[in-house]
């Protein structure tokens, strides 16, 4: 049975894509490795670095501490309130919830710090209840190890929840009844239903998170408190910009990379290939049964909810508020504002029609090495290849990659096309981790369930992809170019480089309001922006996911 | 899924070509910082004044920072598409000529108003400022005079700065204590530390922290308080003047070899120094103006330092990765 199983896997597995997807993910490595090796070869380099051996140490304790708490406190926060979130009964109340949830991705870094001074800072949301209600005259201070955590987990306890809640939601119907016939309730019910699901994406989403603390730049410098809470980020950044040290940029970027790795594969040790208890969820669990609870039960609810609205939602809304001021308006006549609105939107549409597209040929290739390893063939390393590769742009600091894009390009195109082309390709490269994954354990659930019976009736090639796949893959496309598009709307990295007069984007235009004293203008745009984000999002996981995504 | 392949086509094809511009003979280009190019900078106004005269097409490329101009010009070296750069400040002046990118302007400037006296013969200043502590004065009633008194109040009073390692400002302030208190300076620091709240990567998250409340003083320019007196008919914003005297910025302007090609790129170096161009940067650029014009009213009400303080660029230069470690060291104790 085995064997003519395996057969029918070989003959109907789509050799094309497989070599799309490995060639795609060849140039992306070989375009981040040879960004690097173009600063260290480009000759601009002195001989003394800023740092020394115990600097860098030093500098590399505290990432990897704020890092690792950040994560877990992000991951915490991001299952129990998946688990809330999936009793909730009302589907419109959900996809709100998690519509405004992903809002939090798309945020300038600068913005989301202003924001989040507003609820924790001295003259902030939180300072004046205390003050109101008269709890004693101790200051909340939030500038610290504090507010790096607080920046780090308003950012990725909704990208936790996002997914894990995904997961929650591909827990077929068999298993939520007969947990019913068994009584599970509590701890055993998240161990033996919900946690096998989780586990499968869990090392790898806080493998994402893990890489996005430890690079992350203005936000540790703002709400960090001193230059003891710094980066490798920080110097590479120095290196480049003030003392035009490719050399030694490029050499401290290595070391990143190679932390990074090394801390990807103790997380990898976690996660397992073995897709085989993912089963094929035929219907929609229309009936999730509510559980009667407890009172305890009720009052954590909303015990972390309220953890959750005030870390995540509190600073969104009060940025919203700030927002709508009198300028809006006449920022809203401003035909230029508008045009720049149209080039951000244009962007992130390309960017993330194509790394949709470019993630499920990258799944598909995968899907086909997971399937083909179940029968014998050893290809454990290739399948961790595709696991590493697609999160080594989030490894790399956006300034090495920046530089390193221009030192290739600049001797094949002209200048005018590199800020279309290359935001275009970072936007496509930060959402691949994000969208590949998303897309990853359905593609495995078509293959198994779609293969023989695409097999007996002859069904193949694209017609079996219009026909057959997609159908079913549309909630996960929606989905993956929701959060793709919001990433691309906010994403500034690489191209401030290359900036010229004609071309600019929201969050550029942002900083440049905030670069000339017109704080209340920028917080206008912000507003603006975080609308549109959260509009795309809720028409893509609407439209293009269906009714039922 | 047609009608998807063909919105994408529409969109690359658009987003291409409308950044298609063809060569000129007769343009010039000039790198920038980008607020300097924003709707509401001097940019737009000097592009129109300057077009006016000389039959031309110039264009303005904003990059990220100041530094970043300098940046791009190295990466392009030879090849670069600037005629100018504009927007350096003084202490990039020495890293900047040691590309050996950029050509003497041979201009005699006549009409210099800055606080130093100016004899550069690669770049031109086209405006200044000093470097000051800005304050709520209502809720700072005792505005320190100096650092001394800085450090001499309660460590209540919350002081926002700019990292050295990332910024203009915070190099200035660094080169500011280093020009009054030479080999002390890192003492100065250790006492300053316990009241620096935050040190932001940039100029607008540190002014931004400060309008929300978060700070009493932020290192910002004297020159602040005049936008919010304008812009916003606020007059609670003022500059703690130090006795100690205020380090200075300069920003600069130089003709690259290629500019140095065209006759274009020196004409534009006079008109920067004209009344066409310095009338636009007191209420744009939010600064003082290089020459000697009539200044808007509230630029003349504005609090001037007496002393000003500046470093000679190749000190600054060779001393600036000590300077800022010796920084560093100081603050994390």
């Amino acid at each position: 049975m085995a064997k003519s199983f395996d057969t029918i896997t070989f003959k109907y597995q789509n050799k094309l894509i497989d070599n799309l997807g490995f060639s795609i993910t060849l140039l992306l490595i070989f375009i981040v490795i040879g960004s690097i090796l173009s600063l260290l070869m480009s000759g601009f380099g002195h001989s003394t670095s800023y740092l020394s051996n115990k600097e860098i140490f030093e500098i590399v304790k505290f990432t990897l501490i704020q890092s690792t708490i950040s994560v877990l406190i992000s991951l915490f926060l991001g299952v129990l309130v998946a688990k809330i979130l999936i009793n909730i009964k009302s589907r419109t109340l959900k996809i709100l919830f998690l519509s405004f949830s992903s809002v939090a991705f798309v945020i300038p870094t600068v913005v989301a710090g202003i924001g989040i001074i507003k609820v924790w800072g001295g003259n902030g949301l939180l300072n004046y209840i205390e003050f109101i209600f008269g709890f004693g005259d101790k200051e909340l201070v939030v500038f610290g190890l504090f507010g790096i955590l607080l920046a780090h987990v308003f950012f990725n306890a909704p990208l936790f929840l996002r997914v894990l809640y995904s997961c929650l939601d591909s827990i077929p119907d068999n298993y939520l009844k007969n947990s019913m016939q068994f009584n599970l309730k509590g701890f055993y019910y998240f161990k033996l239903i919900e946690w096998p699901f989780m586990k499968q994406i869990i090392p790898l989403l806080c493998g994402i998170v893990f890489l996005q603390c430890f690079t992350s730049f203005s936000l540790i410098l703002m709400l960090g408190g001193g230059p003891s809470a710094s980066t490798l980020e920080v110097a590479i950044y120095t290196a480049v910009r003030y003392d035009f040290d490719l050399n030694s940029a490029a050499k401290l970027a290595t070391i990143q990379l190679l932390i990074c790795l090394i801390i990807l594969i103790i997380l990898d040790i976690f996660q397992k290939n073995d897709f085989s208890n993912i089963q094929v969820k035929t219907i929609a669990n229309k009936h999730q049964t509510s559980k009667r609870k407890s009172f305890l039960n009720h009052s954590f609810t909303v015990i972390l909810l309220s953890i959750y609205s005030i870390i995540v939602f509190s600073p969104l809304v009060l940025l919203i508020i700030a927002g709508a001021n009198p300028e809006i308006i006449s920022i809203l006549k401003n035909q230029k504002i508008i045009n720049i609105f149209f080039n951000s939107i244009s962007i992130a549409l390309c960017s993330s029609f194509l790394s949709v597209l470019v993630s499920w040929f990258i799944c598909e290739a995968r899907t086909n090495l997971i399937i083909k390893n179940k029968f014998g063939n050893n290809k454990i390393l290739l399948i961790k290849f595709y696991n590493f590769s697609i999160l080594l742009y989030l490894a790399v600091p956006a300034i090495v990659m920046g530089t390193g894009l221009f030192i290739i390009l600049k001797g094949f195109l002209s200048y005018s096309y590199f800020p279309v082309l290359i935001l275009i390709f970072s936007n496509v490269m930060l959402c691949l981790p994000f969208t590949v994954n998303i897309i990853q354990s359905k593609s495995i659930f078509l293959r198994r369930k779609h293969d023989r019976l695409c097999s007996s009736l002859g069904i193949n090639g694209m017609n079996r992809f219009l026909k057959i796949d997609f159908p079913s893959l549309k909630p996960v496309f929606g989905f993956s170019l929701g959060i793709s598009a919001c990433l691309s709307l906010g994403d500034l990295s690489v191209i401030a480089l290359f900036g010229s007069q004609n071309f600019q984007t929201i969050p550029w235009l942002i900083y440049q309001y905030m670069a000339s004293y017109k704080m209340s203008e920028a917080a206008s745009i912000s507003t603006l922006l975080i609308i549109l984000c959260f509009l795309l999002f809720f028409i893509f996981f609407r439209i293009v996911g269906g009714k039922n995504a | 899924m047609k009608k998807i392949y063909i919105l994408i086509t529409f969109l690359i094809t658009n987003l291409i070509y409308g950044e298609v511009s063809f060569a000129d003979q007769n343009k010039l280009i000039i790198y920038t910082y980008d607020s300097f190019v924003s709707d509401w900078g001097p940019g737009p106004k000097i592009e129109e004044e300057f077009e006016k005269i000389c039959d031309c097409d110039l264009e303005f490329v904003g990059i990220d920072s100041s530094i970043g101009i300098l940046g791009r010009l190295k990466l392009e070296a030879e090849e670069t598409n600037a005629d100018i750069i504009l927007g350096l400040d003084n202490n990039l002046i020495s890293t900047a000529k040691n590309t050996n990118l950029l050509v003497k302007h041979k201009i005699n400037p006549i009409n210099l108003n800055l606080p130093v006296d100016w004899n550069d013969e690669v770049f031109l200043p086209f405006d200044w400022g000093h470097f000051a502590f800005i304050y709520n004065s209502e809720n700072l009633v005792t505005f320190p005079k100096s650092f001394d008194e800085i450090i001499k109040q309660d460590n209540s009073l919350k002081i926002i700065i700019q990292d050295p390692r990332t910024s203009t400002p915070g190099l200035g302030l660094l080169l500011w204590v280093k020009a009054i208190y030479k080999d002390k300076a890192d003492e100065i620091w250790k006492k300053l530390s316990p009241k620096i709240v935050t040190v932001t990567k940039g100029w607008s998250e540190a002014y931004g922290l400060f309008l929300e409340g978060e700070g009493d003083l932020v290192l910002s320019y004297t020159t602040s308080p005049a936008y919010h007196q304008m812009v916003e008919n606020e007059k609670k914003y003022k500059a703690a003047i130090f006795d100690q005297g205020h380090y200075l910025q300069i920003e600069v302007a130089a003709v690259t070899k290629k500019g140095a090609q065209s006759k274009l790129s020196f004409d534009f170096l006079e008109f920067m120094l004209s009344d066409q161009f310095q009338s636009v940067i007191p209420t744009t650029n939010w600064m003082y103006p290089a020459t000697d014009i009539v200044l808007p009213d509230t630029f003349k009400n504005l609090d001037k330092p007496n002393i000003s303080l500046l470093m000679k660029p190749d000190e600054v230069e060779i001393n600036r990765k000590e300077w800022i470690s010796e920084w560093r060291r100081a603050s994390i104790q």
